[in-house]
């Protein structure tokens, strides 16, 4: 099932699993990462600094830190969720980190990156990457496992803008905002 | 479900297994291979009992079963034939023998009964997994039945490379039901016998299962040495339940599949799987 309209919800029959792949070749330090809250309140975030493990909590993991210092070449990260039973919210998102050290505008327009969201099943899905003019991280969709029919992914394209990468709640500000 | 194209199957092969393999031929020297006249004498001898007191299935007898069957094999695109027999059974079990490309499957009744498509492509494509990574070649329970012959080290380490054999056919089953919920419902009506059972209650089940196996192992205690060929369920359910994604993607042609992030991934469960092994 295709992701277009923005807000728009698919239930895909409550997934099990979810793999958010990020690949682009030109010179920019692009981060994927998962900030999520669990169902005991918990939040928490999964990005370069605390990839996170498949084998225990957050059951999400992060392949690694590429176009470190704004490096070009086969760049890939890989964010695989293998288990979402005791989260309540996660949430998607990617910055350009050479721009949030200087509060500026990120360069995924300028840049060759695609994004690709896939659960278990297979199904792939749609999802925008749009900062704006000024934006330099975006959330580029939510999981929301707060009801008991199981995970559904909302497609809630956000932006903002960041001056430095300090703390877990100035991305939950713009992802609440 | 397109099928499908995979050009190397040898790359998907659990690199623990991989490992053993090595550790074993340094310590031991070669494994004894199947003898070649053996293994050709060992699988016209099945096919005369499969002929005999099984039921080969063709596509009029079985249409759904048989084009499950066909879909598993055509992945190999005709590196290997062979036939897909049933006999009667309530057991839910599979097993094959291969020989030079050639080989034959046997099923119990009662997967076909029970199982639904999806899941009978698991357990098909787990044994065809047994062939594609020619585990046949390997006389693992004759050698096992020699244990007391053999240094326990060397045997060890070839209960576990049996057990990671297992994983790497399971990697098979999973390309070929292409989800990570038939693969585990599958694996779960096999190990429990049940079925009707909600895939949530599964996941849960074996995860607690997994989970207290983990601590037991990491603890100590003879209570946990293994001592079958099948490694215990829950390491087979974490196995599918961490490669599940990347495999799928990679049955899909989904763009999030990469060798490099597999690998990754592979090491990961060999590193579980051998810290427990230890
Ligand atoms: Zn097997």
């Amino acid at each position: 099932m295709e992701l277009k309209q923005k807000g728009e919800e698919a239930n895909v029959g409550g997934f099990k699993q979810l793999m958010v792949a990020m690949r682009w070749t030109t010179a920019a330090d692009f981060d994927l990462a998962a900030a999520y809250e669990d169902k005991s309140g918990k939040q928490g975030l999964v990005y370069f600094g605390e990839l996170g493990d498949l084998n225990a909590h957050p059951f999400m993991q992060l392949s690694g830190d590429e176009g470190v210092g704004d490096k070009g070449g086969e760049n890939e990260e890989v964010l695989r969720i293998t288990k979402l039973d005791d989260m309540k919210y996660v949430w998607l998102m990617c910055w350009d980190y050479g721009k949030i050290k200087e509060g500026s505008a990120a360069r995924f327009n300028d840049s060759d990156v695609t994004l690709s969201v896939m659960d278990d099943k297979g199904t792939a899905h749609e999802v925008n990457l749009d900062t704006g003019d000024m934006g330099n991280l975006a959330l580029i969709a939510t999981i929301d496992n707060s009801t008991p029919i199981g995970a559904k992914l909302v497609n809630t394209s956000k932006a903002g803008t960041l001056k430095g990468l300090n703390k877990l709640q100035d991305l939950l500000d713009v992802i609440q905002e | 479900m397109k099928r499908p194209v995979i050009e190397d199957f040898e790359a998907l092969r659990f690199g623990y297994e991989e490992s053993l393999l090595r550790r074993i031929t340094e310590r031991a020297g070669p494994i004894p291979l199947r003898d070649f006249s053996d293994a050709q004498r060992l699988l016209n001898g099945r096919r005369q009992d499969l002929l005999g007191d099984a039921v080969r299935i063709t596509a009029d007898l079985l249409p759904q079963v048989y084009t499950a069957y066909s879909f598993c094999l055509d992945l190999f695109r005709g590196a290997y034939s062979g036939d897909l027999f049933v006999r009667q059974s309530p057991t839910y079990n599979a097993s094959v023998f291969a020989h030079e490309g050639k080989f034959d499957l046997l099923i119990h009744s009662g997967l076909l009964n029970d199982f639904t498509i999806d899941e009978l492509r698991f357990v098909i494509g787990h044994e065809l997994g047994h062939v594609a990574f020619e585990h046949s070649r390997f006389p693992i329970h004759e050698i096992l039945s020699h244990l007391r012959e053999i240094p326990p080290e060397i045997a060890s380490l070839l209960l576990s490379w049996s057990r990671a054999a297992e994983v790497s056919a399971d990697r098979i089953g999973l390309l070929c039901c292409g989800g990570l919920t038939p693969a585990v419902t599958a694996l779960f009506k096999t190990a429990s016998g049940l079925r009707g059972i909600h895939v949530d209650r599964i996941l849960d089940s074996f995860r607690g299962q997994y989970e207290e196996l983990e601590r037991g192992i990491r603890k100590g205690g003879d209570a946990y040495r293994w001592m079958r060929t099948h490694p215990m369920i829950p390491i087979r359910f974490k196995a599918l339940e961490m490669a599940a994604l990347d495999i799928v993607a990679l049955c899909r042609g989904a763009p999030g599949f990469s060798w490099k992030g597999f690998r990754a991934i592979d090491a990961q469960i060999a590193f579980i799987l051998e810290s427990l092994d230890r």
